[in-house]
């Protein structure tokens, strides 16, 4: 029994030189992102004295490199929200139906910016959106639309799910469900239609699986925005998602307020999720496995989860980023300078693949690895 | 007879006021099925009430009601005298203290975390446990006889520590009245005699209200102050242990036949009625 205890605190512990480890960590590690990319090295600190073409690029580097750790921060949080909300630890922020809606949102943004899109727009009669305004809005139409598309989504399943005053779990699961499998029949109806619109498929596929590249100051905004709310949800959930372990109406009778508990735990999905993926497209598995690791790794009471999810993701993306961006055009110029030139070849591929599909090609493994021994410590 | 068991502990029972009354409440339960079928009850300040029944007599409905955890269809609850569909949940968990069948406890918090959990409507503001809060955690856990398993994981306790636990956490609550949902269902024969002198304690020394459903008829006949006797959503009998537990009452209520006699060496010295199942085939 003492042994026990002790373990307890000694995990608790656990769990604060994690975080502080992982604080210490992100911010060496944009810096690196930021002096260390395909284009070569520069020193992070050109940013404040340089104001040509090696600060703009540090800007630019610093810029992704704080939309990946936003972006990964706000997914693993808004997974390990939904995993204890609705009380099923396989619950992924994407449930909400936010991920559809904004999908569908992105890619109406895609047409609208051009080719055949244009066209479809003007023949339905939207063609008051002049091509010089689309244009003007450039690469901000897409996460404009992908938020718009996932607040949408949100509210629907909200409204969709209270009956009498009660909000239904069961039934956001439901409904976002729906409304998720809609959103991906209406974004395949749409990308068949455009399909012989080469540049629009591109930029589909594109972002269908995440891109981090050309972001500007606009999308670290919308990002941290969103992440910064859920963040601040924490103190105001956290105690009571592990109330709500034991059921609702428990909860109830120790005095949660439920119903504005649901709100604020679904307000920070949405808002963390469609943020995240409206800048940066779909990055699939961070949401869910983020939380998973933490759990394995820390004590899992919500607000140590949410704290160390949101951490840790962060810190995941941004060390694709480096690796992706830095890393791997590195070693590919070693092993071509070394003669490798088939090998630096296959790394420079390698480093090119959009940060979603790394995410999913080392994560889906590492995640049966980890349901493959489901021996749990507590 | 029947006033002496109350009279010992309080001379002015006349005077001691009602601290939770239901009026007429009816509950439906989709299929219209009668949970609750009208009923009406009042408690005072200080009384340990138990209410029996059958299974699906609408003991853990009515408890619910009073908690303010379920509004009825009609009828109204008021807890000292304000209805208690108006308050907010917080304040209400300050009054109201409902223990209920819990299907499933969070797995990964220890013990005291889980007790601790009963000082959420006291916090303010970021919501983070003082002192104060652990002493009482602590304190509520060693009452309920859980203070040796303070630091091991829910996961790890057995479904009668698991029970004292929970019923801690209502504790830690400081709550002037008690509704408690089988509190004694999965414990072994001494705590249940340690848990229900406890309860017997509270109200008697701290003038604590408490109001426990149970299916064991002996132990509510040997330490409750009244009994609520529930059949069907409604009332089929009230009062003193001896007036509710009468041999014909509950052999049509639970259609069975019993063994029927009277304990004398009770809690306050006066003959509590004790009661025995008979053994039968089936037909």
């Amino acid at each position: 029994m003492e042994l026990e205890g002790r373990q307890c605190v000694a995990i608790n512990r656990r769990s604060l030189f994690i975080g502080g480890a992982l604080l210490v960590a992100l911010p060496v590690l944009a810096l690196l992102a930021a002096a260390w990319a395909e284009t070569g090295y520069i020193s992070p600190w050109t940013v404040l004295s340089d104001s040509g073409i090696d600060g703009f690029i540090v800007k630019l580097r610093l810029y992704r490199a704080l939309c990946a750790a936003g972006v990964g921060g706000s997914l693993a949080l808004g997974g390990a929200i939904a995993q204890g909300l609705f009380r099923n630890p396989l619950a992924d922020p994407g449930l909400l139906g936010v991920s559809g809606g904004a999908g569908l949102g992105a890619m109406l943004g895609i047409a609208m910016l051009g080719g055949h899109g244009a066209v479809v727009f003007n023949a339905v009669g939207a063609g008051g959106v002049s091509g010089e305004f689309v244009s003007s809005l450039g690469l901000m139409a897409i996460p404009a639309m992908a938020l718009l598309g996932a607040m949408l989504a949100a509210f629907v399943v909200y409204r969709w799910s209270v009956s009498q005053g009660q909000l239904s779990i069961a039934m956001i699961l439901l409904a976002g469900l729906a409304l998720n499998s809609l959103a991906g029949a209406m974004m395949a109806a749409l990308q068949t239609l455009l399909l012989d619109d080469l540049q629009i498929t591109r930029a589909i596929v594109s972002w269908g699986f995440g891109t981090l590249d050309d972001r500007g100051a606009a999308h670290v905004t919308i990002v941290w925005t969103g992440a910064l709310f859920s963040l601040a949800a924490i103190p105001f959930i956290g105690l009571e998602l592990d109330m709500l372990a034991s059921g609702e109406s428990d909860a109830a009778a120790l005095g949660a307020d439920t119903r504005r508990i649901k709100i604020l735990a679904l307000a920070s999905i949405a808002l963390s999720t469609a943020t995240a993926v409206a800048v940066c497209g779909q990055i699939a598995f961070v949401g869910l496995l983020v939380p998973h690791l933490v759990r394995r790794i820390a004590r899992p009471r919500h607000r140590s989860l949410m704290v160390l999810s949101f951490l840790t993701g962060a810190t995941l993306l941004l060390s694709v980023v480096v690796i992706q961006n830095g890393l791997l055009p590195e070693l590919a110029q070693r092993l071509a300078a070394a003669g490798h030139s088939g090998a630096a070849m296959a790394v420079r591929r390698l480093a090119t693949l959009q940060p979603g599909v790394t995410t999913s090609l080392f994560g889906a493994p590492f995640f049966l690895f980890l349901l493959m021994r489901q021996t749990r410590r507590w | 007879m029947m006033s002496t068991a109350v009279s010992i502990e309080s001379g002015a029972q006349a005077a001691r006021a009602t601290v939770l009354e239901a009026r007429d409440l009816i509950v439906t339960y989709p299929g219209e099925i009668h949970a609750l079928n009208g009923i009406s009850v009042e408690i005072k300040r200080g009384e340990f009430v138990a209410l029996i029944g059958p299974n699906g007599s609408g003991k853990s409905t009515l408890l619910r009601c009073l908690a303010g955890l379920m509004v009825p269809d009609s009828g109204g609850v008021t807890i000292d005298g304000l209805p208690a569909c108006g308050m907010k949940p917080a304040e209400r968990a300050r009054r109201v203290a409902c223990v209920q069948a819990l299907s499933a406890t969070p797995d990964y918090v220890t013990a005291l975390e889980f007790a601790l959990m009963g000082r959420y409507a006291h916090l303010k503001g970021w919501r983070i446990y003082s002192k104060h809060d652990y002493d009482v955690a602590e304190q509520a856990l060693n009452l309920a006889g859980a203070g040796d398993f303070k630091d091991r994981l829910m996961s790890e306790l057995a479904s009668g520590e698991r029970q004292r636990v929970v019923l801690a956490r209502a504790l830690a609550q400081e709550a002037p009245i008690l509704l408690l949902d089988e509190p004694t269902s999965a414990l072994d024969a001494r705590y249940q005699i340690v848990i229900s002198a406890l309860i017997r304690d509270f109200c008697e020394r701290q003038g604590k209200t408490v109001i426990a459903a149970t299916h064991d008829l002996n132990l509510a006949s040997q330490y409750a102050d009244r009994l609520y006797l529930l059949n069907a959503g409604a009332l089929a009998a009230h009062g003193t242990p001896a007036e509710t537990l009468t041999k014909n009452c509950l052999e049509s209520v639970y259609a069975i036949e019993v063994a029927h006699g009277y304990f004398t060496e009770t809690i306050d010295g006066t003959p509590r009625p004790w009661v025995l199942p008979k053994a039968r085939r089936e037909k």
